[in-house]
């Protein structure tokens, strides 16, 4: 290869690794009758996942609590919960069906629900610091969201059926 | 003269010790009379069980008068579901609270439970391990209809998992387990449990790490506090 294309090429590919790693995060509240909503779009590398153990007793060693952080441009993480324990195997399937959508395309949009509450000392969210691999560990600001549902370009995922209201421009099962 | 009693027979406050006794039977080669004999046997006093039936019976029959329901319309915005159960809730706290001699529970604890546990799914999908609106697990269940365990004083019977799927069986199920978790909190505290530490023994986190118990009864405390 000539020198000149070697140059092109290595710029070409530090201009890629420069996008991935900036990624996009946009993030919109809405309030539908007294309820807060949280419309987050997100690259997916700002993105991690956890299936974490609640060591309970007495029957309870089934509850997992399914766990997403996302990195704000702030460097910021917001936790988003699932809103109900499950037993390990539903939260690693949950995991791997996100993760599928994540590969699918770069970017996502997502419903979360709840306000965004910086919060105090250790309460209000499960974890304390989420790793991003390259993008660096990083503390958990907010409180815990509760999930609704995440959308690629092609399809969404999250059971919201419960819910009254979800996030403007979500479709409600 | 005191009577014998045999060896594994053992009548107690909640059972009668009932003598051989001739039993009518379907007609069949084994028994061509239609007659057999019931060796002696423990039978359960009337009061201290419920099948299926029984409780969807009794249900309809209660007497309402006096109920304490839990808020209704506080969590509608969230829930579309949210009020669908409160008549059951209402019922079954009323009726063990009697049955226990008891303080009753706070419906609106029961209901709080409910939107943690479920968000008012009957039959939610994503648990391989527990069933139902209250999630009940299949070792709750067992333990729920063990004539010797730790909840034989008043038990339920012919309860399948798949009963689980409907509310009118799961939720006095679960209320008969919240009064059973208020007595072992009451026993692991020492003292008497606050409607927080109930759920938290229901949970499993009562003897957890603070930061647990603190993110485990978020979700609870939120829909608690809604209800008020």
């Amino acid at each position: 290869m000539h020198l000149n294309n070697k140059v092109i090429v290595a710029l070409l590919y530090t201009f890629k690794l420069g996008c991935q790693s900036a990624g996009v995060y946009k993030i919109q509240t809405y309030r539908i009758k007294d309820l807060d909503f949280q419309v987050i779009q997100v690259s997916s590398n700002r993105i991690q996942q956890k299936c974490l153990f609640l060591n309970a007793e007495e029957g309870n060693e089934w509850r997992h609590q399914y766990l997403m952080f996302i990195l704000s441009n702030k460097n910021e993480v917001l936790e988003i919960a699932a809103p109900h324990n499950t037993d390990e195997e539903s939260c690693r399937e949950k995991i791997a069906a996100i993760e599928k959508m994540l590969q699918f395309k770069s970017e996502i949009r997502m419903c979360a629900r709840d306000g965004l509450k910086q919060k105090n000392a250790r309460e209000g969210s499960w974890e304390e610091v989420a790793d991003f691999g390259s993008l660096g560990a990083h503390k958990v600001k907010y409180e815990s969201l509760t999930f609704d549902s995440i959308c690629n370009s092609r399809k969404c995922y999250g059971d919201n059926s419960a819910y009254t209201y979800t996030c403007p421009g979500f479709v409600k099962q | 003269m005191p009577r014998k009693k045999s060896n594994n027979i053992k009548a107690s406050g909640k059972t009668t010790d009932v003598r051989e006794h001739p039993l009518t039977v379907p007609v069949s080669k084994k028994n061509p009379t239609g007659k057999t004999i019931r060796d002696r046997h423990v039978r359960r006093l009337p009061g201290t069980d419920l099948d299926g039936d029984q409780i969807i019976d009794l249900f309809k029959k209660y007497n309402r008068k006096g109920l304490k329901y839990p808020t209704t319309k506080k969590l509608l915005e969230e829930y579309k579901n949210s009020d669908d159960y409160d008549e059951i809730i209402a019922v079954w706290i009323d009726y063990f609270s009697k049955k226990f001699i008891k303080l009753a529970l706070d419906p609106n604890s029961v209901k709080a439970l409910i939107a943690s546990e479920s968000s008012f799914i009957e039959d939610p999908k994503e648990n391989k391990i527990a069933f139902g609106i209250t999630q009940i697990t299949k070792q709750t269940l067992k333990i729920l209809q063990d004539p010797k365990g730790e909840v034989k004083d008043f038990i339920f019977k012919d309860i399948r998992q798949k009963d689980l799927k409907n509310p009118a069986i799961a939720i006095p199920l679960a209320i008969r387990w919240l009064y059973r978790k208020q007595e072992t909190a009451r026993s692991k505290l020492k003292r008497e449990p606050n409607h927080e530490e109930t759920i938290l023994e229901y949970k499993g986190w009562l003897k957890g790490n603070s930061a647990l118990r603190a993110s485990g009864l978020k979700n609870y405390r939120k829909h608690y506090n809604a209800l008020k």
